[in-house]
């Protein structure tokens, strides 16, 4: 696959803007921090899917209003993150002007091999720089690039190790590190501001690719055709049917349903030794084959996604499960995923059925109806479970004679008679319950120390007896779609939504509820409205402009 | 030493020597149609010779560890007991730093000969037998006789294992488990990775009762899975090959959760770093019914005694950790089964290995589940499985 | 960013970078620690971490050593009685495992690999960058030996030290050889030290540099909420450029530093009265290279896998043993082996003890250094991936609690390796490859 720059050097001069100086007319520049698959995703694109990339090192981040991405606005880079990153990008430079790839990489030849070439090294630092910072570079940052790859090549007395520098420079610099989102006074709504052309290509890519603006992207960005609404509605379509947006809706969903929590995810050899590292890192990928599945290769509802039977299986967890999974592979060979199709008569049912949710939401040896609860709640229907407060006698409740209670409901139901816990286990217990029938490492079951497991509950005013029951009570509840309307929009824009922005969200949310609730047309719908690329007025401006 | 003819010797050798080629190959996946039956089925997790240490076993010392018998081998060479030191300290190097190579101390018309491959190229070394009163197995000729063992855990008379009798004294099988004789080990965890698993299902009217059962071995397409610890995974799913040479069927019962068959053949294709076959003539298993939904117990029957020559063979004397012409002549000496209709020597040798099986799916290659997977607590799954699309 | 100012630094730039040495006339030795004796005195800053991994063959006798209790206040089973002097600057793991993921057990090799690269190679010829090298890129620099490799069988590939897939750094196998490549005639002691100044880190540096220039610009344009997070951001930036800077200052003065004397003779051989007194010499001369600031990096091994250790008069190796001797049914352990174990066991101690004998301030070098202490098998009879026994010693300048046993049951034995490089600041969010890959730092023992 060529990457961005090779391809630029042949196609796309259209795109180029030697030597302009960049308009500076913004009134606000915001910063989002990339995750670190975005870093990577934008390195492959950049300079070919060979590089290397180490993104595991880099911090993750921090969830704010259920999103990473709203976390995101807020996230700097601390020291320690700083070293990382500069060692991230020695490593990326390092490998970019390696020999086999420095010939594809950088167009022209350096005058000598042993010392600068400031020209020649100005034309890859432009390249790069555009696809690196999604815009053009300034003629002073230019000039700067320049004089540090020109400064560490004649001092390493090697043309390379200066193209290294520049890479480096560039690839610590804030403007690669956080999408930067440059905004201006919005001529049709006084008051607001609106992003500028760049920075709209750029959210718009994000959002629907995970990654940063391809070519014609960033020359609909370069002549201002993006800011016009029938420029935007083709983009969004040539986005959204881009085989690319795969990596938006994984993007999206591992940050929705909580993923990064599977790397501190531990779960007790001893006591689950079916729950193999295999089986870990599967979990998360059979949820997010089952997304990609449904909505994107099948179109169905997002509802759906609580009650379909069908899902993908290896074979490491379909003996966790307890099914039978025929499989082919052989001898070294990768693992397969198989499409696998849970019957009706099955508590297999859905995305909570999962390893990635009834697994994830566990102690490493014990369930926890009340931690599955909270996660319901709080990832699917956007409600709020307040934290447990500060001090309670948990002695009762953890010294309770076991051979007393068996199961975990009567030990809850004995913690749940605190007056001052009672008030949220109500919130997540009986729902929680619902997910006893699968054991911590996600294994069926039905009995708890010998004793039968109680799957019965009410939600929201129904009674339901077992999962399959719940599933279908979420699917109907108006709160799972407008959760998702919500948090589609919100990672958008890496913040919560305005008063007038929730008001378009409901509007969107009735409309859907009706037509379908399908992803693609759910993106098209807000990736194409233009308030969707506006700065609420509410939001602090820039400070010296109020000054 | 006593012969047991128990089989037409004819049938024996069409069905040893060239394999099963024919009829029975699909009993398995008809005997299980019928709706009143269920059929649980299991991987082979364990397989080690049912080897019982203990006193008095080898009166006269046994055969020794690997530097022994090398010791051993070097004197009868005429080398002196110093030089021997120092070769067996200096990795097989000689004073002047050649290699001693002691496998090709055979000679064929003169010449030097591997005794691996020719261990009649020399005369009988006479390596020491068992002579203890215990050992584990079956009764497989119904007598009881002076050079029969008793079995050390149901005390059973009569059992018939010349094979251990064989190999038992030397400190490699000089072990009892859970201990596994260490080449045997390594081999085994080595080909589990690599071998495609050895597959066992019971069908039965109700099989937590007391009843009649069918039982049938196979061998999978697929190899075995290893859970978090390193075990072997149960629940896991596998293909059955529909090979007739690694099909058996035995007719079976369940008495109080013990497991047992009526006598008859078995044959299993192995790999090259494990046995390259296991076959079974007269085969008698005793298997306990675990809570868990494991299998354990003991498998055996004669044994071409060649087969079980011809994986120690392969390891060679340094990591098989025995003397092999020794234990080829005491193979040939205290092989008790299936004489050869020309010579009338005996070609197989009593024997019984310890056996565990975990719970798993079978399925035919199209997919059809055909043997379910019984762990305690754990949803019921027969039927045909769904693929989507 | 004014462009006169950046002018002027790179003309500085361009003075040091020259090409010559900087030859820095150094005062008389002075004061040049803190009264503690635990940091430079001028900078504040603490002695840099030392880091050394430790090898031994054939593990230990299963089922008698890991002690009954876990945390701070275990007692030692008596196989690990050799352990007593140097318990609580140590620490002692049980449980964890190498994973295979399906690859033949290379014996000997599989699970050694496993602890030093993280990786499991399918064969025994492939292998990756161990974890010295990746601890000592990051703490390592500027020191006349980037690590000091040394083996005590005699061997010159029983270690596990490697850079890329190219294979071990051979080990030293003489001790007196050692002490000439070290303290003859090239040592120069480091309170007259020319130096210099390494060109690379001097472009990583002004390349951070830039980017500081690069705030002022940046600054006028961004909204007074991102502004401190910005702010935020470069003060990272000026904290690695501070830290290249020191690296491309002149070294400090040691006053631990002595010159160790001159071994008498040496005796390299696998007999355990040779090895032992190899080991010795060999652990003499790393303290007081570590104390000389010489490296900051060592990899001491007691021999390959396929240990030849052997007592005189026994007639095999230990390997040969470990396979061959008969488990004792009343004991429940092969004897000779346990007590080839012990003697390994005995050999740690004199390890952690030669660094703890170097005084430096009110602490010793010890308390700077981390020790990585690993083996080939948990039960080298049966090539078992289980169950491996796993030491850390030192405390890593104050980053590592010491004294615990932390049992960790099924763990992959990376997370020991991922945890020393995260204590010693490196910056890894993991370690590892399939089911070998952590992400969790053991974070009990991290201060």
């Amino acid at each position: 696959m060529r990457s961005m720059l090779q391809a630029s050097m042949l196609l796309s001069a259209a795109v180029m803007c030697i030597g302009v100086t960049m308009p500076r007319a913004w009134a606000e520049m915001t910063f989002v921090r990339i995750t670190p698959e975005q870093y990577q995703r934008t390195i492959h694109d950049v300079f070919g899917r060979t590089i290397k990339v180490d993104a595991d090192i880099v911090e993750t981040g921090f969830r704010d209003q259920g999103l990473l991405a709203i976390g995101a606005r807020k996230l700097t880079l601390t020291s320690a993150g700083l070293e990382s990153y500069e060692a991230l990008a020695q490593q990326i430079a390092a490998q970019v002007v390696e020999p086999q790839r420095v010939a594809t990489l950088i167009q022209c030849k350096p005058k000598k091999s042993d010392g600068a070439d400031d020209s020649c090294a100005a034309q890859f630092i432009e390249q790069a720089g555009l696809y690196l910072f999604s815009r053009p570079l300034s003629q002073s940052e230019l000039k700067m690039y320049v004089e540090t790859s020109h400064d560490s090549a004649e001092t390493l007395q090697d043309f390379s190790a200066g193209i290294s520098a520049a890479l480096v420079q560039m690839l610590i610099s804030p403007d690669f590190l956080f999408r930067v989102e440059q905004a201006y006074p919005d001529p049709d709504q006084p008051g607001k501001l609106r992003l500028d052309a760049y920075s709209t290509a750029s959210r718009l890519s994000s959002f629907l690719w995970d990654s940063a603006p391809d070519g014609e992207l960033l020359a609909t960005a370069k002549s201002g055709a993006i800011l016009s609404q029938r420029v935007l509605d083709e983009q969004v379509d040539r986005l959204l049917n881009s085989p690319r947006v795969e990596h938006g809706l994984r993007a999206f969903f591992s940050d929705m349903l909580g993923f990064d929590e599977f790397a501190t995810l531990s779960k007790d050899a001893s006591i689950f030794p079916k729950f193999t590292k295999d089986v870990q890192d599967a979990a998360r990928e059979q949820t997010l084959r089952t997304v990609v599945d449904q909505l994107l290769d099948k179109n169905k509802d997002y509802r759906e996604l609580f009650v379909t039977r069908e899902t993908f299986l290896t074979p490491a967890l379909a003996a966790l499960y307890g099914v039978p999974l025929p499989r082919s592979q052989e001898l070294g060979g990768a693992v397969p995923w198989v499409p696998y199709t849970y019957r009706d008569s099955d508590t297999h049912i859905g995305l909570l059925t999962h390893a990635s949710f009834v697994a994830l939401h566990s102690h490493p040896g014990k369930t926890s109806p009340t931690l599955r609860g909270k996660a319901l709640r709080e990832s699917l229907l956007c409600q709020k479970v307040p934290a447990p407060p500060g001090e309670v006698d948990f002695s009762n409740f953890e010294n309770a004679d076991q051979s007393q209670l068996k199961t975990v409901r009567e030990r809850l139901e004995r913690h749940a008679s605190e007056p001052m816990c009672a008030g949220c286990h109500k919130i997540t217990d009986p729902i929680g319950l619902a997910f006893e029938t699968f054991d911590s490492a996600a294994v069926p079951r039905t009995t708890e120390n010998g004793a039968p497991i109680d799957v019965s509950g009410e939600f929201s005013g129904k009674d339901f007896d077992g999962i399959v029951q719940l599933a279908n009570l979420i699917k109907d509840d108006p709160a799972a779609t407008s959760c998702l309307i919500t948090r589609a929009y919100s990672y958008g824009v890496a913040r919560a939504p305005s008063a007038q922005e929730r008001q378009w969200l409901d509007g969107l949310k009735v409309e859907l509820s009706e037509t379908g609730v399908k992803w693609r047309e759910l993106m098209r719908r807000i990736a194409s409205n233009k308030e969707f690329y506006t700065i609420p007025a509410s939001e602090p401006q820039r400070a010296d402009a109020l000054q | 030493m006593t012969v047991a003819r128990v089989f037409d010797p004819t049938d024996l050798t069409l069905r040893i020597v060239r394999g099963s080629c024919c009829a029975f190959a699909f009993v398995m996946s008809l005997s299980i149609t019928a709706n009143a039956v269920e059929t649980r089925s299991y991987v082979i997790s364990k397989f080690q010779t049912a080897t019982y240490s203990n006193e008095g076993n080898c009166p006269h010392g046994g055969n020794g560890t690997p530097s022994e018998i090398k010791e051993r081998i070097l004197i009868d060479q005429g080398y002196t007991k110093q030089q021997v030191d120092y070769i067996i300290s200096h990795e097989g190097r000689d004073e002047n730093g050649n290699r001693v190579n002691t496998g090709t101390r055979g000679r064929l018309n003169g010449e030097p000969a591997y005794v691996g491959n020719f261990p009649n190229s020399i005369p009988d070394p006479q390596i020491e037998t068992v002579q203890g009163k215990f050992a584990y197995g079956f009764n497989l000729d119904g007598r009881v006789q002076s050079d029969s063992f008793q079995d050390p855990e149901t005390l059973e008379r009569g059992i018939d294992n010349q094979r251990w009798r064989a190999l038992g004294c030397f400190a490699v099988y000089d072990v009892r488990r859970p201990v596994v004789p260490y080449n045997e080990y390594i081999a085994w965890d080595t080909a589990i990775d690599a071998m495609p698993a050895w597959l066992m299902s019971v069908t039965g009217d109700d099989l937590d009762k007391d009843g009649d059962v069918t039982v049938t071995f196979d061998r999978s397409l697929n190899i075995l899975l290893r859970d978090a610890q390193g075990s072997v995974l149960p629940g896991a799913t596998f293909v059955v090959d529909s090979d007739p040479r690694s099909h058996s069927s035995f007719q079976g019962q369940i008495e109080n959760g013990v497991l047992t068959i009526e006598p008859g053949d078995f044959a299993m294709l192995g790999e090259s770093q494990w046995y390259a076959i296991i076959r079974f003539a007269q085969t008698h298993l005793r298997l306990k019914m675990n809570s868990d939904g494991s299998l354990s117990g003991l498998i055996g029957g004669y044994q071409p005694w060649l087969d079980l020559y011809y994986f120690l063979a392969v390891r060679g004397e340094e990591s098989g950790q025995v003397d092999l012409p020794g234990v080829y002549y005491a193979f040939e000496r205290l092989a008790d089964g299936i004489p050869d209709p020309v010579t009338g020597q005996n070609t197989a040798i009593s024997s019984a290995f310890w056996m565990e099986a975990v719970p798993a799916f079978l399925t035919t290659v199209s997919g059809r589940v055909i043997g379910e997977a019984v762990q305690p607590n754990e949803n019921s799954h027969v039927g045909d499985v769904a693929l989507s699309q | 960013m004014s462009i006169s100012e950046k002018l002027s630094r790179r003309n500085v730039l361009r003075g040091a970078l020259g090409g010559t040495a900087i030859t820095v006339a150094l005062p008389t030795l002075e004061c040049f620690l803190n009264t503690n004796g635990t940091a430079y005195a001028a900078t504040g800053a603490a002695l840099p971490p030392v880091f050394g991994t430790w090898f031994w063959g054939l593990g230990l006798a299963p089922g008698h050593w890991v002690p009954e209790k876990t945390g701070a206040n275990y007692e030692l089973p008596e196989h690990l009685a050799a352990l007593k002097p140097v318990k609580s600057k140590m620490n002692l793991f049980s449980g964890m495992q190498i994973f295979l993921d399906g690859k033949v057990n290379q014996n000997h090799y599989s699970g050694a690999q496993g602890q030093c690269t993280g990786m499991v190679s399918r064969n025994g010829s492939d292998y990756s960058t161990s974890i010295d090298t990746i601890i000592g890129d990051h703490i390592g620099k500027g020191t006349r030996f980037r690590s000091i490799e040394v083996g005590c069988d005699g061997d010159r590939k029983s270690t596990w030290s490697a850079r890329g897939e190219n294979g071990m750094n051979p080990a030293e196998i003489s001790p007196l050889a050692l002490y000439t490549r070290i303290f003859g005639p090239q040592f120069v002691d480091p309170n007259a030290a020319e130096f210099t100044p390494d060109s690379g880190t001097m472009v990583r540096h002004s390349v951070l540099s830039a980017v500081s220039d690069y705030r002022k610009s940046l600054m006028k344009e961004v909204s007074a909420t991102d502004r401190s997070r910005l702010d935020e951001y470069f003060t990272s930036v000026r904290d690695l450029e501070q830290k290249l800077a020191v690296e491309l200052e002149k070294p400090t003065p040691l006053p631990a530093c002595t010159v160790p004397e001159k071994f008498e003779g040496e005796d390299v051989g696998t007999l355990v009265g040779q090895t032992t007194t190899t080991h010795q010499q060999f652990t003499q001369l790393i303290a007081h290279a570590l104390s000389c600031g010489q490296t900051r990096i060592f990899n001491l091994s007691m021999g390959s896998g396929f240990s030849k250790l052997r007592e005189a008069g026994e007639a095999v190796t230990y390997h040969s043993l470990t396979h061959e001797e008969p488990v004792d049914p009343e004991l429940n352990y092969q004897p000779k082996c346990k007590w080839l174990a012990e003697q390994h066991m005995a050999f740690f101690t004199n390890l952690v003890q030669s660094l703890d004998s170097i005084q430096e301030g009110e602490g010793t070098l010890l308390d700077r250094a981390a020790i990585f202490a690993f083996t080939d098998h948990g039960e080298a009879r049966l090539h078992s991936m289980k169950d491996y026994p796993v030491f850390t010693a030192g405390s890593a300048g104050g980053r590592l609690k010491t004294g615990l046993h932390i049992s960790a049951p099924g763990d992959a034995a990376t997370r020991v390796g991922l945890t020393l490089q995260q204590a010693l600041g490196v910056p890894v969010g993991s370690w590892g490859t399939e089911s070998n890959r952590v992400t969790k730092p053991i974070s009990e023992m991290l201060a």
